[in-house]
């Protein structure tokens, strides 16, 4: 039997306030246990909550950027449990009238097909406070209880591991472009549940759905359902059923585990949240919110595209806006060729910032000089390989591209009698590997460029070394 | 000894005129709540009181309160001072902050003598629940004062000082102030800050007041109002302010109605015909009273719809005393979490506390929401529509605050009333809408007060005082 898997995802979102959703604690992360809370955080006797406004206005900018109704009037709910995180014995949240619903999210496809998935709702809500289990007790951490959340609630519209990977990556990207968030899965400011179930091919009927926790990284949830497609097509494959439960996933182990059944599930008894009346939101109020959304993904994907980047290069840049900026702030001044600095910015420069472990935030470079540098290999006054000796510098010291290249004597050979003069020198050394590149092998042209280039100390332009060195040993 | 029989307004002009102290005040207050006989408290502070009163060497001319000894409910938040709401559950907890309303009671220089006993976590009508045990009726000690203000109302009627604080869910001030024939006004919802007011149902909590006459409702009101940042369903809208000078001028004409079954209903004839005598004096002054009809279901429908959104709400606001942070704790030995909440919750609550929070819970449940809370609800907003279309007509609603003098202890039954009777219940319908109502001393029945009832619309608190204080004069015209 063939199965197509049904996946719905529920991801939350710490929102990036100064205060908490409903209290003036701070929002802060790595701060000495308990020392960010205030009175109405732990819940003393006689506290209220009074809604943070910037929190609605990040909720508005989420759910405008997910192209979501926005509701009129804002409307809270308390969510009834007991449970050790959770001081007052109910999380205040939306659960009658979300901030934003009926969304949808554009992905695109490794083959390149785009798929709309549409997002149910998007609800503010906040944060529970943070356990340390131990062997033979939990201490409680309450600095994140309280931290403002807002929550969103795919449809179940999604059918392979590939589209949820999208799915998760193009939120990352609108809350991390808005700076609603850190959006940092690792550290739980951006968290995953998904739902799979299996459903029959040419059936309507929806299988027994699982939730899956625990997955913090966009590889995670990959694996995850990887797994889960694999485990539950067997289970019905040896006739039997799928249960419906909530599992973890295993890091270390690549699977999911049982965390409980649903049967287990508790009753919220959910009601309207006496203590806050219902909040309208004024047009004005909306509009504000949403004219001083900053730029999303879209925008920048166009203005990249505009200046001929490939689809490939583009979607290297986009998923963090920390590189989508810097590439755009370069296309101030006038860039002669954005796919060199495209190399620059995604070869070089990049791999130097992994070597040093730094961020690309923290990075100490001149925007200006970086493009005059890669003005000057697109013109071919310099090469390539040229330009990395003078990027080093330019990585290291604040001086101008023009002094660097002007102290360092460089300037790339195009003259073709010189070419050609040190590629004679070239094949007279390297009998074999002309022969190896008339039987076949192709590699063997490189090994000779290589040389070439070797010899002039990297000053020969090599488009030009490559073709008279083909002109002399090719057919 | 003998100065707390007086009014606050009374009070302020002896202080300023140097007849008496604030120290002799306070000293008189403490030693009459020291010797209190009718469990009225739940912490005495009268050293600390002692102490501020000796600071307290000039009177501010301009503050009616300043250096006027009061009490307040045990359910508001004192820093440093213990707030057990009358409850195990909040044993030994000492509040780390102060209630906005003991904030601004500071402020205008009033000194706070004592916290007071209540119904257990203001659940309750009969100032009998509290775990230290009933508070008596200081006119009559074999009965009741009722509740859950027992012990502030007590105060007042037993001049241990002249104003007090409760807080008011279903009638929590207004009916104990019945049967203690004192004034109990209940300002409008919204009108003065619930933070620091330990929550039983917050949709209808509001702090409400005891004194010995309206004026005196007032100039508390005057003090109290206003809006409050940390309590978001504080009002930021203007309203009448004009308090005192209504509460002292009185108004010049008002048109009242009455619901004929809260009148007529009532099994005491003579109580009825008080009630339409009164009615007859009014004209005199202007009020008018007239006949307004009201469907009898909306009546019936007061007890059950109160009884479930305030178990419902109460079972959720008290889900924070689970002793992990703060009340009760020791001598409980859990394994886990669940065991350890279930333990401190067990102990720190009285079974009729359990029974409303089972109750409420249930009325939640996604199986029985739909058919319990929110038909409870819906019954609330077809009874508060009803009474803003009263309210479009008439100046305010008149009935008696209760239907007889205060209970015999011996009387009380702890369970729930199979057939309510609105007569018993009505008073929650201010809370239902959020108005402003107040009780008033009216009639004697064997030297036992009861009190009359006015209720009107949102935020005419101010035009409510004025019409209550042209009642006052009539009802003492009267005796």
């Amino acid at each position: 039997m063939e199965y197509i898997p049904v996946i719905g995802i529920e991801i939350h979102v710490e929102l990036k306030t100064k205060s908490k959703m409903f209290s003036s604690g701070p929002v802060s992360y790595g701060k000495s246990k308990n020392s960010q809370t205030v009175l109405f955080d732990l819940a003393y006797p006689g506290v209220l909550p009074v809604v943070n406004k910037q929190a609605v206005r990040y909720g508005i900018q989420v759910a405008s950027a997910m192209e979501m109704d926005i509701a009129k009037v804002l409307y809270f709910d308390r969510k009834n449990y007991f449970y050790s995180d959770l001081p007052k014995g109910y999380q205040i949240t939306q659960n009658d009238h979300p901030i934003g619903s009926n969304g949808v999210i554009k992905i695109t496809l490794s083959d390149g097909t785009v798929k709309e998935i549409g997002v149910e709702r998007a609800h503010l809500e906040e944060d529970t406070a943070k356990q340390l289990h131990f062997p033979k007790y939990t201490l409680v951490d309450y600095n994140r209880c309280g931290t403002p959340l807002i929550e969103i609630v795919s449809k179940p519209e999604m059918h392979t591991p590939e589209e949820a990977v999208k799915y998760v990556e193009a939120i990352h990207e609108i809350i991390t472009y808005l700076d609603v968030s850190d959006g940092k899965m690792e550290e739980g400011s951006m968290r995953c549940d998904v739902n799979i179930s299996l459903m029959e091919k040419d059936s309507d009927k929806f299988g027994t759905k699982v939730e899956c926790k625990n997955l913090n990284s966009i590889a995670n949830v990959k694996s995850a359902l990887e797994y889960e497609i694999k485990r539950q097509t067997e289970l019905l494959n040896n006739n039997q059923v799928v249960e419906q439960e909530t599992r973890r996933y295993n890091d270390s182990k690549g699977i999911t585990e049982l965390m409980r059944k649903k049967t287990d599930a508790v009753d919220y008894k959910y009601f309207r949240e006496p203590n806050i009346a219902p909040i309208k939101l004024s047009t004005s109020f909306i509009k504000d919110a949403i004219s001083s959304m900053k730029h999303l993904p879209e925008f920048y994907k166009k203005v990249f595209e505009d200046c001929e980047l490939t689809q490939y290069q583009i979607s290297q840049l986009l998923p963090d806006k920390n590189f989508t900026y810097f590439f755009y702030e370069c296309l101030n001044y006038e860039v002669v060729s954005p796919k060199i600095l495209w190399n620059l910015l995604m070869g070089d420069i990049l791999s130097y910032l992994n070597k040093t472990e730094q961020k690309l935030a923290n990075l100490q470079i001149n925007k200006e000089q970086l493009v005059l540098l890669s003005n000057e290999i697109a013109k071919q006054n310099i090469s390539y390989q040229q330009g990395k000796d003078v990027l080093n510098i330019l990585l290291k010291e604040d001086k101008k591209t023009s002094d660097i290249i002007k102290s360092l004597n460089l300037s790339q050979v195009n003259d073709n009698l010189a070419i050609e003069n040190i590629v004679n020198e070239v094949l007279s050394l390297n009998a074999q590997a002309i022969t190896d590149f008339k039987n076949g092998k192709d590699k063997a042209l490189g090994f000779i460029v290589g040389q070439v280039m070797k010899a002039s100390k990297g000053k020969v332009n090599p488009e030009k070394a490559k073709q008279i060195v083909l002109n002399k040993i090719g057919n | 000894m003998g100065n707390l029989n007086k009014t606050i307004a009374m009070l302020h002009d002896d202080l300023v005129n140097n007849r008496v102290t604030s120290y002799e005040l306070v000293e008189e207050s403490c030693k009459k709540v020291t010797d209190d006989t009718c469990n009225m408290y739940e912490k005495k502070i009268v050293k600390d009181a002692l102490k501020r009163a000796k600071k307290k060497t000039s009177i501010d001319k301009n503050k009616l309160l300043d250096g006027i000894p009061f009490v307040l409910k045990d359910n508001f938040s004192t820093k440093g001072v213990e707030s057990t709401a009358s409850s195990n559950s909040l044993n030994g907890y000492i509040p780390l902050y102060d209630a906005t309303v003991y904030t601004k009671l500071k402020k205008a220089g009033a000194i706070l003598i004592a916290k007071t006993s209540m119904d257990e976590l203001a659940m309750g009508g009969t100032g009998t629940t509290s775990h230290i045990g009933p508070t008596l009726n200081p006119l009559d000690k074999t009965r009741i004062i009722g509740g859950s203000s027992a012990g502030s109302c007590a105060a007042v009627v037993a001049a241990h000082c002249p104003f007090s604080i409760g807080s008011d869910t279903g009638d929590s001030v207004r009916k104990p102030a019945s049967y203690g024939g004192i004034v109990g006004f209940k300002p409008t919802y919204g009108l003065v800050s619930r933070y620091g007011l330990f929550a039983f149902a917050q949709s209808l909590d509001t702090v409400a007041y005891f004194s010995k006459d309206v004026l005196d409702s007032a100039i508390l009101t005057e003090v109290l109002a206003g809006y409050d940042k940390n309590d978001s369903t504080s009002y930021k809208g203007k309203y009448d302010k004009s308090f005192i000078k209504n509460a002292t001028e009185g108004v010049k004409s008002a048109k009242l109605c009455y619901f004929p079954q809260l009148v007529d209903n009532i099994k005491d004839k003579k109580i009825v015909d008080e009630y339409y005598k009164l009615i007859e004096k009014l004209k005199k002054h202007n009020i008018t009273v007239e006949k307004c009809e009201i469907d009898e279901k909306l009546l019936n429908a007061i007890y059950p719809a109160y009884m479930i959104i305030s178990s419902a709400e109460a079972s959720s606001n008290n889900a924070c005393l689970d002793g992990l942070r703060y009340g009760i704790s020791g001598d409980i030995n859990a394994d886990n979490y669940r065991e350890y909440i279930k333990q401190a919750r067990s102990k720190g609550f009285s079974d009729m506390i359990k029974r409303r929070f089972v109750i409420g819970s249930f009325s939640l449940l996604s199986d029985n929401k739909q058919e319990i809370f929110l038909r409870a609800q819906k019954a609330r907003t077809r009874i508060v529509k009803y009474m803003k279309e009263v309210f479009s007509k008439y100046d305010g609603l008149l009935v008696p605050a209760s239907q007889n003098v205060a209970p015999l202890l011996s009387d009380i039954v702890y369970s729930w009333t199979k057939e309510p009777n609105y007569i018993d219940n009505h008073m929650a319908i201010g809370n239902f809408g959020g108005f402003p109502s107040i009780t008033l001393p009216w009639i004697e029945k064997d030297n036992l007060p009861i009190g009359i009832n006015l209720t009107s619309d949102n935020f005419k608190d101010a035009n409510l005082l004025g019409i209550a204080k042209v009642i006052e004069d009539t009802v003492k015209e009267e005796n």
